[in-house]
């Protein structure tokens, strides 16, 4: 009985929390989108500047990689990185739009940037699952959660059982 | 024999496949996802650069393909390349498409319908026969065979339940990437550099007849550093081969006009089949490519026509 009951417990937490997946990946979406306006106007301004010398975006920080002088190279570097960045942050943009809406939460988990997902998670606002995407998390997580908590709780009145018979 | 057949894949098996049944009167529909012929014998033009990014060249082993070749050589289509000596380890004349690799398969592809930038994602066995579902939503269909022309992994996730996916299973490849410069001066090498570092081979692509009068270098990495690399981002790996390119030369590289990586996720056959092909006549459906006989383009030439051949003829 308090078995039953423990398990629709943890079914409803997990539903809860797994529920709010789809409005997480959201947020963080648009939260990645903003990043990528930052830094879309650097990346385009070094492109058209790339363009103008005849060299493509790598053939041009590649330029900076070879130059002798510190001062420049770490400029390059520095470039190399934000660019770099950039295109992480656009592949994985594109990535969670092609994804079915189901495999969104997947897409999300194999590839978030930590800093963007932290900053979600600082700014979080929860929602009440309305989509049929957030009304089937919440059931797959009442599910895992229920069906985990049960196996658990049998396993522990077996062993308690077990120990009934070897005592009694 | 079928009447009408869909190809997956306008490599040079696909196509060496498609031209015997064009021949033996079926009516054929090639299949490429990507905007041009050749899958691995590919070639990447940029901005009036050409790039064999692919395979760098073609050695005949049989009578089949030195007669394709030289058939080619003859319509100015193929070249021996080097022009001088070069050392190699199979020590066999080399002969590169003109005026870029994907020439050679083109070549078996005159006046063929193939449909490129067209992406098969499903195909559908009925009792029709075949529907190939695209990427765009679209059926098309019905065709009486369908001819898997591409990498195992691929091959497999597009069978329905057939035997042939277990057999499959066991071909293995390894991977490689791919570095494509273009540099505003001559660099102060030989046109092939073999080397036991990271980059295992590099040549200058305008040494090959018909190029571009532009400095351009294809660059690939040895297997083991394209393995531990593999799923990194192409501009990474673009500039570490350069700095690497660099170093295994000795020297300073010039202005660098153009640079970018390639991933080929299945460059070359490490674990062939073991057989010519693969056919079931009854479900009709074939299985053709360098997969099933090992890593160099005349096998995959072998397997597509040997395969072309047994579907007309009604065997195997």
């Amino acid at each position: 009985m308090i078995g039953k009951t423990l398990a629709i417990a943890m079914g409803l937490v997990c539903g809860a929390l797994l529920s709010q997946g789809p409005e997480f990946v959201q947020q963080y979406s648009q939260r990645l989108g903003g990043r990528l306006d930052e830094l879309r106007g650097f990346v385009e301004r070094f492109d058209r500047d790339a363009a103008a010398a005849g060299l493509n975006r790598l053939s041009a920080l590649a330029e900076y990689q070879e130059n002798s002088s510190n001062f420049v190279s770490a400029r390059g570097r520095d470039a190399a990185d934000t660019i770099l960045r950039f295109e992480r942050y656009e592949a994985h943009r594109n990535a969670l739009r092609e994804a079915a809406p189901f495999s969104r939460l997947w897409v999300f988990a194999r590839d978030a940037d930590g800093e963007i997902a932290a900053a979600t998670a600082e700014d979080y606002q929860p929602a009440v699952p309305v989509t049929l995407e957030g009304l089937a998390h919440a059931g797959a997580g009442f599910g895992i959660g229920a069906l985990i908590t049960g196996l658990f709780a049998r396993m522990l009145r077996k062993r308690r059982e077990r120990k009934i018979i070897i005592t009694g | 024999m079928s009447r009408h057949v869909a190809i997956i894949g306008a490599g040079i098996a696909g196509l060496a496949c498609g031209r015997r049944l064009t021949e033996a009167g079926c009516t054929v529909v090639i299949y490429e996802r990507n905007p041009g012929l050749g899958g691995r014998c590919g070639t990447c033009r940029i901005d009036g650069m050409v790039f064999d990014h692919g395979a760098q060249y073609a050695t005949a082993q049989s009578d089949a393909f030195r007669s394709y070749l030289m058939a080619a050589r003859e319509r100015d289509q193929a070249a021996r390349w080097p022009e001088e000596e070069h050392e190699r380890q199979d020590d066999r004349e080399a002969y590169v498409g003109i005026p870029g690799m994907s020439t050679l398969a083109g070549g078996l592809a005159p006046g063929a319908d193939v449909r490129l930038k067209t992406e098969v994602t499903s195909l559908l066995h009925t009792a029709k026969g075949w529907a190939v579902g695209l990427a765009n939503g679209d059926a098309e269909g019905c065709f009486s065979s369908v001819v898997l022309a591409v990498p195992a992994p691929r091959a497999i996730s597009l069978l329905p339940e057939h035997p042939f996916r277990q057999r499959l299973e066991t071909v293995r490849y390894a991977p490689c990437w791919a570095g494509l410069a273009a540099f505003g001066e001559a660099l102060e090498v030989p046109d092939i550099v073999e080397t036991g570092g990271p980059i295992q081979w590099a040549a200058r692509n305008n040494s090959k007849r018909g190029r571009p009068d532009v400095e351009c270098w294809v660059m690939h990495a040895s297997v083991p550093w394209s393995r531990d690399r593999l799923e990194e981002e192409e501009s990474v790996i673009a500039l570490e081969l350069l700095e690497t390119f660099g170093m295994q030369i000795g020297g300073t590289l010039p202005q660098t006009l153009h640079l970018s990586a390639h991933r080929w996720r299945h460059a070359r056959v490490e674990h062939p089949l073991g057989e010519d092909f693969l056919h079931d006549e009854e479900w009709g459906i074939g299985v053709c490519g360098d997969g099933c006989i090992g890593p160099r383009v005349e096998s995959a030439f072998l397997s597509g026509d040997a395969l072309g051949r047994a579907m007309a003829g009604g065997g195997r």
